[in-house]
């Protein structure tokens, strides 16, 4: 396993809010996390690359990457993690990138992170092959661009490419192609499958787009305020959610289900319990069409089939 | 692409048409040099239907839309709007007039409304640009409003700060049908909310269409969406207009490449698919 994560907890100004997360990524392997705003998915993230903000923590049972103890790593550690076995890439290129430094000065500096003793020539050299791997066309101009020169798809192209330059283990992409075209949105995900075939690095692809866990996804896991609600293989989980919640967001897709043209679109009552709000029981009682009184006990996670690795957190 | 024929009384009667539209920017700097954000567009948008105008960023959709709104003025070209005495030039329109028959809902809805104002003096807003109201009447007023877009009472006093986005998008709706408008554009309403919420907000717009007779035209680039809520589709590419038709016709048998390789690009659809990388490997070179 390249990550292996085991009851993780992560609390706001001493709040519990992500709640008890327990997920693993094989070599090579995609898994797909699906989420409304604010159900936690990326204070996932942020607690996996040790990047949490002040005021929140993280505790857990086990928390391994790479063969690294994160919950025992210092800051030395994290540093030769981050930008080296593993690597992160955002929803939005733009912010992410520097706007005062060229592209060849904020790329140089991911491949001198990872080659500590190259020099500028050859680092330049680097640069210029990842810009060519991600699919940039006129690389050595480029590389004198600032980001203000670029567009959307470009800048996230050349986040990917930092992102790569260490060969990393695992690329967390969370939302990467959110704020994109969805023509641009094909090509980058068709880019980064690309490098994960060459590579064979694992991915978590974080997205509030069903569609996009579909098609790039190996496994997928919904998250619904602060805790996984259902796991599994992407493709049975799209076509049979077991858990109300992930029923509920997949037939709220216009064209799902074979729904007609200007019919009423399903929708999931209510809205988002705050995610670190206490609640008696299931987390998703008071939105739920079918609740009992099974569901004021606090559900775990189940096996749905006998012999499959899906899981659902309902007792339905 | 040919004008649609002149239509028949009622059924089909056309509330906007767009002849030759075109808007010309002048790029800052470099003198003499410009950038065709719309290039000589025509179109008719048909009562109680909706248009939806899909295409990528830079495509020239929001700039038409500011050119119907008045918001630009165009390079060439005309708006038309049927008013009362028969169809109108918008460019002799007051503002007054025209923002009674057209209403605008933005995309943002974390944006586009004051922070510092309640609600319903948000709602109510329009109203005071043709009537002389009361701070009571003002109340009942965005009340009724707000009842219209499944909101009430509580959301009444609130600031924008306090509501969800899809109630805040709600708000926006409810603001936009205060003057009782009779065509609404939508730019991009659904795209800063979450896919519960965004169901319940198209479920909203169309039982306002029914209700009210409401004409759309509704800039998206979701095309499951438009393909389940509109009856036309216009596809734009970099300001030039590239087929124009009913939904199912564009959507199941288009007729342009561009138009393809957009359909080609929605997401969810089974890996490795050859149609798909070629369309993608297409773009990517072009």
């Amino acid at each position: 396993m390249i990550l292996s994560v085991k009851n993780l907890c992560i609390a706001i100004d001493g709040k519990p809010a992500v709640r008890d997360l327990t997920f693993s990524v094989a070599a090579g392997e995609v898994l797909g996390v699906v989420g409304e705003s604010g159900c936690g998915k990326s204070m996932v993230n942020m607690a996996l690359m040790g990047l949490l903000p002040d005021g929140v923590s993280a505790s857990a049972e086990r928390m391994e990457a790479c063969g690294i103890d994160l919950l025992r790593a210092r800051s030395r550690d994290w540093r030769a993690l981050r930008g080296g076995n593993m690597a992160m890439i955002f929803q939005n290129p733009m912010s992410a990138l520097n706007p005062c430094l060229t592209i060849e000065r904020q790329l140089t500096e991911s491949v001198l992170h990872t080659h500590g003793g190259m020099s500028r020539a050859s680092a330049r050299a680097e640069a210029l092959r990842l810009l060519d791997r991600v699919g940039i066309a006129h690389a050595s101009a480029r590389l004198k661009s600032y980001p203000h020169e670029l567009s959307g798809g470009m800048a996230q192209r050349i986040m990917i490419a930092m992102a790569v330059a260490s060969a990393p283990q695992l690329l967390i992409a969370d939302e990467p192609t959110t704020a994109l075209d969805v023509t641009v949105q094909a090509q980058i995900l068709q880019l980064l499958e690309e490098i994960r075939q060459d590579t064979g690095m694992a991915m978590m692809m974080v997205s509030h787009d069903i569609g996009v866990i579909e098609q790039c996804a190996h496994r997928v896991q919904v998250m619904y305020s602060g805790q996984i609600v259902e796991s599994g293989n992407v493709g049975e989980v799209i076509a049979s959610p077991r858990h109300p919640y992930t029923r509920g967001l997949v037939a709220a897709q216009p064209g799902r289900n074979g729904q007609r043209p200007k019919s009423r679109l399903t929708t999931i009552d209510g809205s988002v319990i705050p995610i670190t709000e206490e609640v008696e029981g299931c987390r998703f009682r008071s939105r739920c069409s079918r609740t009992d009184h099974h569901c004021v006990q606090p559900p775990t996670m189940q096996r749905t089939e006998a012999n499959s690795h899906r899981e659902s957190r309902c007792h339905w | 692409m040919s004008l649609v024929s002149m239509p028949s009384a009622d059924t089909n009667e056309v509330v906007l048409r767009v002849e030759n539209l075109c808007k010309v920017f002048r790029l800052p700097g470099a003198r003499g040099q410009v950038f065709n954000a719309l290039n000589q567009l025509n179109l008719a948008v048909t009562r109680g239907r909706t248009l939806a105008v899909v295409g990528e960023s830079g495509s020239g959709k929001s700039t038409m839309a500011q050119l119907i709104m008045k918001l630009q003025r165009p390079s060439a070209g005309r708006v038309s709007l049927r008013m009362d005495s028969g169809m109108r030039d918008v460019a002799d329109l007051p503002a007054r007039d025209l923002y009674r028959k057209v209403q605008m809902v933005f995309q943002d809805p974390y944006a586009s409304l004051n922070p510092r104002q309640r609600i319903w003096r948000i709602v109510s807003a329009p109203l005071c640009n043709y009537e002389n109201l009361s701070r009571d009447e003002r109340r009942q007023r965005a009340l009724h409003y707000l009842h219209q877009v499944g909101l009430g009472e509580t959301q009444l006093h609130a600031f924008p700060y306090m509501l969800s986005g899809g109630q805040r998008q709600r708000v926006n709706i409810a603001r936009a049908l205060a003057t009782n408008p009779e065509i609404l554009i939508l730019d991009e309403p659904l795209s800063a909310l979450d896919v519960s919420v965004q169901a319940q907000i198209i479920n909203l717009l169309q039982d306002l269409q029914r209700d009210l007779g409401l004409t759309y035209i509704f800039i998206s680039h979701d095309i499951a969406v438009v393909r389940h809520f509109a009856d036309q589709v216009l596809v734009m590419k970099s300001g030039d207009m590239v087929e124009w038709g009913d939904v199912d016709q564009v959507l199941e048998n288009p007729s342009q490449a561009y138009t393809r390789q957009l359909l080609g690009s929605m997401p969810g659809r089974p890996r490795d698919l050859p149609v798909r990388k070629e369309l993608i490997n297409v773009m990517a070179g072009g």
